[in-house]
């Protein structure tokens, strides 16, 4: 065998014209294939490191998991709000260590406004529970205090001092509260979740601009200017959803049944882990279904290997008795084949491994600003190694094909082909 | 568009139910002959003697009353005051056991489970209110659990105690530290 | 009394039903030089593989070195020829993209026997390549690169690197033009007196058969008759 690999790599080499092109198709569907795998673990990631230290969400009776891609996630929205009055009542209760009441609905130049507590900046926990650190400045104190997520001030280029208006709704022809701006004092480190992309204002600041507002849009005639804001009570009406800290993990159970019995208003309490395992479940199906497509796509670039090399076999026929007459099997006529594939094959998983880090690196922290998806640029992962292998395995199987062909070739040419 | 694949999502969840179990259901009795250090038991064994809360409605005829008849109502807070105060089987605790069940996921993340509730049919707090205190194991496991599916099915193996009952925090009325997890085949 | 190096008695080869090879009997010596005149179609390319192992006749008895080939398995075989036969084809003898001495070299890789008879195999290599007129400048090169002559001339040195006991040579010279022709065989002679070798030489222009110790027409000894290549 030894004699045969360097003979096959060096007759790849000639051949490097046409054999190149299918090198390079096994490279992309590598990428293609390794890059799903990735994005999806990045995915994942993504949501289970924004939910990590909150034992229940509550918010008004609905969808379960709409709640939670709202409130934690800051995706799509919710119609229904709960009363403040529900808030503290939960508060109140023997299970319930902390709570951080959470209100949604506008936003700053495209990136979501949060307005809550500072029960928020003590008690949110992301990742490995790790606590928010205050990156410059302080956590919000007046009215019109603002704190940024780190994206947030490195994309728009804002620092403690810088001042922002806020839009009502989230689209670009939000109406602004143009009239009540907020001064930035604070901006948070960097965590790899939807906390980068938000910009958070206290509950009273965010009763304040909405004061002379009605159903969207400003009360025509009445105008609240910002001084006389602290006039009137800032108290929140009503938030989007709690998230709640127990004193024990234990009793989630007791609570979220406290919760769905509550007589005030109906409400629901999600459990995190339960509701990320029903979204998983949802996004199954697609992934699987990518997956399958990038599958495909590798069979398609072996195809095409396979395809050049049966082609050539033609030519390599006086190749081949040559080397029957100095003294190769036939079995290594076909063994010289399957090395020839499984270098090919290995050599496009490679360059696309390669080529996967090299995009990993450049467009990396674009997509990590943009959907808040953080993409290593990394050694390939246990899984990712299956997959590797996997290929490098359908490689050698697909070599067996012009193999096989050679080995009968060689049988009936012998040491004479009729060329 | 972000807003219609939120849509799309929150409608296709009703329509999908997890890896093969339907919500509600149990597990089958097991076969297995482990035994050794693990005596293996059932959900049952984990209620006290005699403690029964479908005695409150035994007596009356569910089927000929109204949602919203007195009587109906006030059976109905019976069951949940029961419910509540689900007390504990003294003569299990302390004991090495064996018992398989679903996990509700409380720590979790990058496909490992390290503490989670078990209790006994899926779908726990899903469609299906959750189980009394005295049927869930709050679950502290040795090493991380691997799992793609945070609510799957699994045996546990370890001591169980009893959890400080505290009725007003209503907390799970047993506890498994150092339980040894494995996955739970048919 | 040593084996001859080729023994062939009422060997018979078919194609399909039809017999193309019918030999009553062929000898060869140790160190004997042979040539076979065989026209296309005589049944020369069935001699060949068969004598190189390749096939496997349907009756008789064919021993190179004492060895009845048809006993052995086709790996064997295949190691076999490996171990004792060089050949020479008509043209492209050479692996285009492997080096002048790479090609040389090649039995060596194949076969442990040869490669241990060669001593150093670079040395004999390079050996060997002197003593067939061909400049060192040249054994780097690819092998596509040389000339028709000079590409005879390299497979001739493979053919005989580690000492083979028997060279076969199927028509070498048919592609060199005249003046070319007798220095080849001049050049292959001696190296094979050198090393030993036997020599069978299969040609069909009968011009250089004088300089052998026999002479033969297969035609002659093959009782099949012309087949239709």
């Amino acid at each position: 065998m030894p004699p045969l690999i360097g003979i096959a790599a060096r007759s790849a080499w000639n051949r490097r014209a046409s054999l190149s092109l299918t090198v390079l198709a096994i490279a992309l569907s590598v990428l293609m294939l390794l890059g799903v795998e990735r994005m999806r673990h990045a995915l994942r990631a993504g949501f289970e490191q924004s939910v990590s230290g909150a034992d229940l969400i509550v918010g008004a009776r609905g969808s379960p998991l709409q709640l939670m891609l709202y409130a934690v996630f800051r995706m799509g929205e919710t119609t229904h709000t709960m009363r403040w009055a529900s808030v503290t009542a939960l508060a109140e209760h023997p299970a319930v260590a902390w709570v951080i009441p959470v209100s949604l609905g506008d936003s700053h130049r495209g990136f979501p406004v949060l307005g809550t507590t500072p029960a928020y900046f003590e008690h949110f926990r992301h990742g490995d529970r790790r606590a928010l650190k205050i990156a410059q400045g302080r956590p919000f104190e007046g009215v019109f205090d603002a704190v940024l997520g780190a994206e947030v001030a490195e994309a728009l280029g804002y620092r403690p001092g810088s001042r922002i208006t806020l839009a009502h709704g989230g689209g670009e022809l939000a109406p602004e509260h143009a009239d009540k701006p907020f001064t930035v004092v604070g901006v948070l480190s960097r965590t790899g979740t939807p906390v980068d992309r938000t910009v958070h204002i206290s509950l009273a600041g965010m009763e304040a601009i909405h004061l002379d507002w009605q159903g969207g849009a400003p009360l025509p005639g009445t105008s609240i200017p910002a001084e006389y804001v602290s006039k009137f009570d800032l108290t929140p009406k009503a938030v989007t959803a709690v998230i709640l800290g127990l004193k024990s993990r234990a009793a989630v159970f007791a609570v979220q049944r406290h919760v769905n019995a509550f007589r005030a208003e109906p409400l629901m309490a999600v459990l995190p882990g339960v509701a990320l395992s029903q979204l998983w479940q949802v996004m199954g199906h697609g992934e699987r279904a990518l997956l399958a497509v990038s599958a495909l796509v590798v069979v398609v670039g072996l195809a095409g290997l396979v395809a050049v090399v049966l082609a050539s076999l033609n030519e390599r026929r006086r190749e081949l008795a040559i080397l029957r007459a100095v003294g190769a099997r036939p079995h290594g006529i076909l063994g010289l084949l399957v090395i020839e594939g499984l270098g090919l094959t290995l050599v496009g998983a490679l360059l696309g491994f390669v080529l996967l880090t090299a995009l990993s690196l450049a467009a990396g922290p674009l997509i990590e600003a943009r959907l808040g998806l953080a993409i290593p640029a990394t050694l390939p992962t246990a899984s990712e190694f299956a997959l590797l292998a996997g290929v490098i395995a359908a490689g050698v199987l697909a070599s067996l094909l012009p193999g096989w062909r050679a080995y009968r070739m060689s049988l009936a040419d012998g040491l004479t082909p009729r060329t | 568009m972000k807003r219609f694949a939120v849509l799309l999502l929150t409608l296709a969840f009703p329509l999908v139910q997890a890896a093969d179990y339907q919500v509600g259901e149990r597990l089958n009795a097991p076969k297995t002959a482990k035994a050794e250090r693990y005596r293996e038991v059932t959900w049952d064994d984990l209620l006290p003697e005699g403690w029964n809360p479908m005695q409150a409605i035994k007596d009356l005829k569910l089927d000929q009353l109204e949602d919203s008849d007195p009587r109906a109502i006030e059976a109905m807070e019976k069951l949940k005051a029961m419910w509540n105060d689900a007390p504990t089987n003294p003569a299990i605790a302390g004991k090495p056991v064996r018992i398989p069940g679903f996990m509700v996921p409380l720590e979790f993340g990058q496909s490992e489970v390290k503490e989670f509730l078990l209790v006994p049919y899926f779908g726990a707090c899903i469609h299906v209110p959750p189980p009394p205190a005295n049927q869930v194991i709050h679950v502290l496991a040795a090493k991380p659990f691997k799992t793609k599916d945070y609510m799957d099915a699994v045996w546990i193996e370890g001591q169980l105690e009893l959890a400080s009952i505290n009725t007003e925090m209503g907390e799970a009325g047993y506890r498994m530290a150092a339980a040894r997890v494995t996955p739970y085949k048919e | 009394m040593a084996a001859p190096v080729i023994h062939i008695a009422d060997l018979v080869f078919r194609w399909g039903g039809t017999p193309c090879l019918d030999i009553a009997s062929f000898h060869l010596k140790a160190g004997e030089k042979a040539f076979l005149h065989g026209p296309s179609g005589s049944g020369k390319s069935t001699l060949l593989n068969l004598l190189a192992g390749v096939l496997v006749p349907a009756a008789g008895e064919l021993a190179v070195l004492g060895q009845a080939l048809p006993r052995l398995a086709g790996a064997a075989r295949d190691r076999f020829r490996a171990d004792h036969v060089g050949i020479v084809f008509q043209q492209f003898n050479l692996i285009p993209y492997l080096s002048v001495l790479d090609n040389v070299l090649l039995p060596c890789r194949f076969s442990k026997l040869r490669q241990e008879r060669a001593g150093d195999p670079n040395a004999a290599a390079a050996r060997l390549l002197a003593h067939l007129d061909l400049e060192r400048t040249l054994w780097g090169r690819r092998a596509d690169a040389l000339s028709v002559g000079q590409q005879q001339r390299v497979a001739a040195a493979r053919a005989l690197i580690g000492h083979p006991e028997l060279v076969i040579a199927d028509e070498p010279t048919s592609a060199l033009d005249a003046e070319r022709q007798a220095a080849f065989l001049e050049l292959l002679i001696r190296e094979c007196d050198d090393a030993g070798s036997a020599l069978l030489f299969v040609s069909h222009d009968r011009r250089l058969a004088s300089r052998f110790d026999r002479v033969l027409a297969l035609p002659d000894i093959n009782r099949a008759g012309e087949r239709p290549s």
